[in-house]
């Protein structure tokens, strides 16, 4: 289910993106943002692929937190806003928000389903037992 | 003022350049055959893949192109590096395992291999090969560039000459070691890089007076103002394009995939997006550290305006950082070019000696010997593209960087965890992606022709960022077109994809 949601997702927002890209307006950078905060977490449950279930709440906890800082960043564009930790309140955002709060976030939760989704031991030995290198061609 | 008039940092650069020909000279000697000059002998740990794979992604790119283009673009530039907080785990979830799988069932050297195993297509697997080998010349160029600018800073050789001399130290460098040299080099460069950074981070706030102190000179100021300080700058489409194309098309870049090849077990993968998210955000702080505090100093009259932008880390370092840490910062943006540009040589020279022989039915014997000939004819030529190109130094890395995401990224991401995607689908993909990419590049900045409109992008809008979403949109409607369904995958490809 995820991966059918995922695929649908990235069918229909490449073209988007792509359109946004050459209308340019104000509706189209808003497009850009939104659907561009979602692409790499759609990918993401794509790639998760047998178990993305496990990681359901992870991710769309995720794509909330995405979602709300790039909305923050729209909204606050070009507008004097106030400031947080030195800098104006949106760059305090594009730094903390985007750039260093998700980081422990994303990377222990894939340590953490990595049994679930990653690769499992006996899934990595029946693999090696079954095919070995060359065996396949190539 | 140059590097000579400090003893320290030519001291710490001169000893730094030991280490690495040392490194070379052992690598040297431990490079027996193709296997070790192309995927290191495939038996790399956890914390050397780490590093070499930041070490691949952080590099001349980073050091002195990241504070040169916010100089210019002001902190909407940081969307380059701000997707480093999902980069690695997206990597890790979506191609990394199966890559590193199809390694343990095919000899597969390169990301070509990767296409032909996965599509069984040789014209696939060809167009990715002139996709590596176009985006090398550009991402080497970057490269050569930065050697330039800071054998420049330190010795006064002029852009050209320290180009020049970058040319020959990276050959003889990489003809010897492959890349066995180039992975134990990002060893030392990425452990360098991690302390010097944070240094630099420290010294940047304090000259600056503290991050309170740069924002509002910087808000106050008249030549930057508080458009510098908005994240979305004066062309939003810029910025998001910054955050689509460098987040999402790190999964097509071959430096970085490439390394996956090499780690001695798959289950390591587990702590990989800690450990490389964790030391890349320490390795931006450099970044953020000089780009916010040099316009700073700029606009409160403490540093010279600067006639190149891709002067801000130079500068800052002779001017304010202790001649140590100076020093220990340029040998490390030695070694992260020289490592980087290694990697490069190799998977260009892997890509011209080994896949496209394969993908026209004619594979090479003693690869290792013509691959060797190889890295000097693509050292060359990226270093002529460089020059040629004449702009900042992020800009042609960005320029590469979008070359591989455009014309890979959807070929591996969707490809290697969608068995429909079928061999006709990955090929106008990575076509499509390539020659967008390309063309809109060169028809933004030829002058041969005045009378021709630019192209029809709104303004702003980043080249490889609609050749991304363009290369992603052709590749599920020839797959819906082209797909009965019945995927076509070997039995050994679709159990790794089932992984």
């Amino acid at each position: 289910m995820a991966t059918k949601i995922s695929l649908w997702f990235l069918a229909i927002a490449s073209p988007a993106i792509l359109l946004a890209l050459l209308l340019g307006t104000r509706t189209s950078e808003w497009a850009f943002a939104v659907l561009a905060a979602a692409f790499p977490l759609a990918l993401i449950a794509l790639g998760a692929g047998r178990d993305a279930g496990a990681l359901k709440v992870g991710l769309v906890a995720l794509l909330v937190f995405y979602e709300a800082c790039f909305l923050g960043l729209l909204t606050l564009h070009g507008r004097d806003a106030p400031w947080l930790f030195g800098l104006p309140l949106a760059t305090t955002l594009q730094l903390v928000g985007l750039f260093l709060a998700p980081i422990p976030a994303v990377a222990l939760l894939y340590a953490w389903t990595f049994e679930r989704h990653g690769l499992r031991r006996r899934d990595l030995e029946e693999l090696r037992a079954r095919f070995g290198r060359g065996e396949g061609g190539g | 003022m140059t590097g000579l008039a400090q003893p320290a940092v030519i001291a710490s650069s001169l000893a730094y350049l030991a280490v690495v020909l040392a490194i070379g000279v052992w690598a040297a000697r431990r490079t027996h055959d193709a296997r070790d000059f192309f995927i290191a002998g495939q038996g790399i740990g956890l914390v050397v893949t780490t590093l070499a794979t930041m070490s691949a992604a952080f590099s001349g790119f980073l050091f002195l192109g990241g504070p040169g283009l916010t100089y210019r673009l002001g902190v909407s530039s940081f969307f380059i590096s701000v997707p480093v907080s999902f980069t690695a785990g997206l990597l890790c979830w979506t191609v990394a395992k199966r890559l590193r799988l199809l390694a343990e069932v095919r000899e597969i050297y390169t990301v070509p291999d990767a296409v032909l195993a996965r599509f069984r297509s040789r014209r696939a697997s060809g167009l990715a090969a002139v996709a590596v080998i176009a985006g090398t010349v550009g991402y080497l160029g970057a490269q050569l560039q930065a050697l330039g600018l800071v054998l420049d800073s330190i010795f006064g050789t002029g852009l050209a000459a320290g180009m020049a001399v970058g040319v020959v130290v990276v050959l003889a460098y990489a003809v010897a070691g492959g890349m066995v040299a180039g992975v134990y080099t990002d060893v030392v460069q990425g452990a360098l890089m991690i302390a010097a950074a944070l240094g630099v981070f420290y010294y940047a706030l304090e000259s600056g007076g503290g991050l309170g102190a740069i924002g509002r000179t910087l808000a106050e100021s008249s030549d930057f103002g508080p458009g510098f300080l908005d994240p979305l700058g004066a062309a939003p489409l810029t910025a998001l394009g910054f955050y689509f194309v460098f987040g999402v098309g790190v999964l097509g870049q071959p430096q970085m995939l490439h390394k996956f090849y090499m780690l001695d077990d798959p289950r390591k993968l587990k702590w990989f997006p800690l450990a490389l998210s964790s030391s890349q955000a320490l390795v931006v702080l450099l970044w953020i550290g000089i780009g916010l505090a040099v316009p700073a100093l700029v606009a409160s009259g403490r540093l010279a305006p600067l006639a190149s932008p891709d002067d801000a880390a130079p500068a800052f370092l002779l001017g304010f950082a202790p001649p140590l840490l100076a020093g220990i910062v340029f040998a490390g943006v030695l070694a992260a070019i020289m490592s980087t540009a290694d990697s490069f040589v190799n998977i260009a020279a892997a890509a011209l000696v080994h896949d496209l022989p394969k993908a026209f039915g004619r594979p090479v014997r003693r690869e290792l010997a013509r691959g060797r000939w190889a890295v000097v004819g693509v050292t060359v030529a990226s270093a002529l593209f460089a020059f040629l190109y004449g702009d900042l130094i992020a800009l042609l890395g960005t320029f590469a960087y979008g070359t591989f995401a455009a014309a890979l990224a959807p070929a591996f991401a969707v490809g290697l965890n969608w068995r429909r995607v079928t061999p006709a689908a990955a090929t106008a993909s990575i076509a499509v992606g390539l020659a967008l990419n390309l063309g809109l590049e060169l028809w933004g900045r030829q002058a041969w022709f005045p009378a021709l409109p630019k192209p029809p992008l709104a303004a702003g809008a980043l080249p490889s960022a609609v050749a991304l979403a363009a290369s992603f949109t052709v590749l599920f409607v020839v797959t819906w077109w082209t797909s009965k369904g019945d995927d076509d995958v070997d039995a050994d490809v679709a159990a790794v994809m089932e992984m």
